[in-house]
């Protein structure tokens, strides 16, 4: 856990004083990624280097579990804190496993032990140790740059990440992928990640929470969802954009809001006319029809009047299916394309899991806006 | 054909000549390097102090060789040291102070900040910072320094032999006063010789201390 307590940070002296940061309180919870959002010049990067003190801070306290950070030795400290910064900053007359390297040697590990651990974060980063290993950074792309950059800040197993926009250089593409893994990743590391960003859909999609500074304040600190449905001032409003109600889109994943047992399920086997009466009975507009764990397809009363046979050769198949992670965003885009309102969710291995409707989407949606918001 | 016979005439005094010119060359080189080596890092980390060093490297760059010898001499006569080897050596270190000091310094300064910044961040010390980063990037321009001393230095160690140097000097001066065409032909072309051969030996130090990763950024950014 971080505490920034009261913190102030002002270059200069006199007439020409600037203060970069205004009285800044915030915590860190433990496991949470907090990303630290604003425009350039609004602190945000400042109160990272002061975490690992590589600026250092004028009033106020700085506790890491609890403890004063002034009253810790700097080295020790940055040791036990990864630092990933923009320009990713590998060392270019080192191969990617002397990168890695670089704090568990600082730490006095043997090589054995050093070895090992490189080849374990190269895999972790999808990153092939036996190609990667003894290559320079020269010869990697921007992207398979700023996972070693990420693997050199794990490499010592720290408890807490800074990360100084640190996707920035990498092209949009690229930049979702490694997103997406880097937060697979995070659901099983759980470190404690202050992570600064300067992109609304970077910090939404991100972080457990956002603290949107402006010149040197914080102006709100709240979980993406209640920034978005309940921006405290016209700033905020206006930094997070008029499409907010679009945005909460991208938050709300698919297993957030999927329905794990709908009633309307079919077996691949079952008859037409038997699924037709069940339909007509409970009032279904269609069925979703399921083979050995798998959706096929769905089917609706007005196809199955005149058919004999099994359900399965009459079922219209899905264009698509999505994923625990899909965002709402997404699937309301593949309703909107498909002209469909609901969707399977499946697991890696294809097999279903629940359903996603349009319906689900809005009341998820319409309950985040109701949030109450009392706490100003 | 009558260089070469100059030569195998007095081949022993030629190789002793060589000897003598490679030594104080190396020589001043070797202290030069001790002392401007360590003088431009430590200036890196000093910005008032960096101008005025560099400034006065400038300074002694601009007086001629031959007014530099002058100049030493009656300095170093108060210890008895007027003439001879030592002025010359003296006098060459003060020389390559320019190209090494100026070039570690400037090797130095141009490591990207972030690279620092990451190496500061992961809990380098100073010193570490310094040995493992910030040195091995810089390597190869500071080696082109010291080649650009070491080249210059063939030269200025020439002139040398007025003041009673030795080196191969000699030959050039004494050719001239005694109007020995062989003579003075044999010790220019080995002067040259020497420093096409010390700039080449140079070149191939610089590029092995150019660390790998290094060489394949330059190579890759073409």
């Amino acid at each position: 856990m971080i505490s920034y307590e009261h913190v102030t940070k002002i270059y200069g002296e006199g007439k020409s004083a600037v203060t970069a940061l205004s009285d800044v309180s915030l915590t860190v919870e433990r496991g949470k990624i907090v990303v630290l959002l604003g425009p350039s010049g609004c602190g945000k990067t400042t109160l990272l280097r002061c975490t690992n003190r590589l600026e250092s801070i004028t009033r106020g306290k700085i506790l890491i579990a609890g403890k004063d950070i002034m009253n810790m030795d700097v080295i020790g400290l940055r040791r036990q804190i990864g630092y990933v910064i923009q320009n990713i900053g590998l060392f270019p007359h080192k191969t990617i496993a002397e990168n890695i390297a670089v704090v568990p040697k600082l730490m006095g590990w043997d090589a054995e032990r050093i070895a090992k651990r490189v080849d374990e974060l190269l895999t972790m980063l999808r990153l092939d140790p036996e190609i990667f290993r003894s290559r320079y950074p020269a010869e990697l792309s921007g992207g398979q740059q700023q996972r070693v950059g990420v693997a050199r800040a794990l490499a010592a197993d720290p408890e807490i990440l800074l990360m100084d926009e640190p996707f920035a250089a990498i092209d949009p593409i690229n930049r979702e992928q490694i997103q997406d893994e880097f937060l697979k990743l995070q659901e099983q590391l759980k470190k404690t990640i202050v992570f600064v960003s300067h992109d609304i859909h970077e910090a939404v999609k991100m972080g457990d929470m956002i603290a949107l500074f402006n010149q040197g304040r914080l102006v709100q600190y709240d979980p993406p969802e209640l920034l978005l449905t309940h921006p405290k001032n016209k700033y905020v409003a206006d930094f997070v954009g008029a499409d907010r109600a679009l945005k909460v889109l991208s938050i709300i994943l698919a297993k957030d809001i999927m329905d794990p047992e709908p009633s309307n399920i079919v077996k691949g086997q079952d008859s037409a006319q038997d699924v037709l009466k069940v339909m007509e009975k409970k009032g279904w507009e269609y069925a979703i029809v399921i083979d050995q764990g798998k959706p096929v397809g769905y089917v609706e009363s007005q196809n199955l009047k005149y058919e004999r046979g099994h359900v399965i050769e009459l079922a219209e198949s899905y264009p698509v299916h999505i994923f625990k992670r899909t965002p709402a965003r997404d699937i309301l885009s593949y309703m909107l394309m498909f002209d469909l309102s609901s969707l399977c969710v499946v697991d890696d291995n294809g097999e279903f899991i629940g359903t996603v409707t349009y319906d689900d989407i809005q009341e998820k949606v319409r309950q985040s806006y109701t949030i109450d918001a009392g706490r100003d | 054909m009558g260089v070469l016979h100059f030569v195998e005439k007095n081949f022993y005094q030629v190789l002793f000549l060589t000897w003598e010119h490679i030594f104080m060359v190396g020589l001043s080189l070797i202290i030069g390097t001790a002392i401007g080596v360590p003088l431009g890092i430590l200036i890196t980390k000093k910005a008032n102090l960096a101008k005025n060093v560099i400034n006065g490297a400038n300074v002694i760059m601009t007086i001629p060789s031959i007014a530099l010898f002058g100049l030493m001499m009656p300095i170093l006569a108060t210890v008895g040291h007027g003439l001879g080897k030592v002025p010359a050596i003296v006098a060459l270190v003060l020389y390559s102070q320019l190209p090494i000091l100026r070039n570690t310094y400037v090797a130095i300064k141009d490591v990207p900040p972030s690279i620092r910044d990451a190496g500061k961040g992961m809990g380098m010390s100073r010193w570490q910072l310094l040995k493992e980063v910030e040195i091995p990037i810089a390597a190869p321009v500071i080696v082109a320094g010291l080649r650009t001393a070491a080249v210059m230095n063939i030269g200025i160690g020439a002139i040398a032999a007025y003041i009673g140097a030795g080196g191969l000097g000699v030959y050039i001066q004494q050719g001239i006063d005694r109007v020995y065409p062989e003579m003075i032909i044999t010790g220019a072309v080995l002067v040259s010789l020497f420093a096409i051969l010390v700039d080449g030996l140079m070149a191939a130090v610089e590029h092995v201390l150019t660390p790998k990763g290094i060489q394949l950024e330059k190579r890759l950014a073409q």
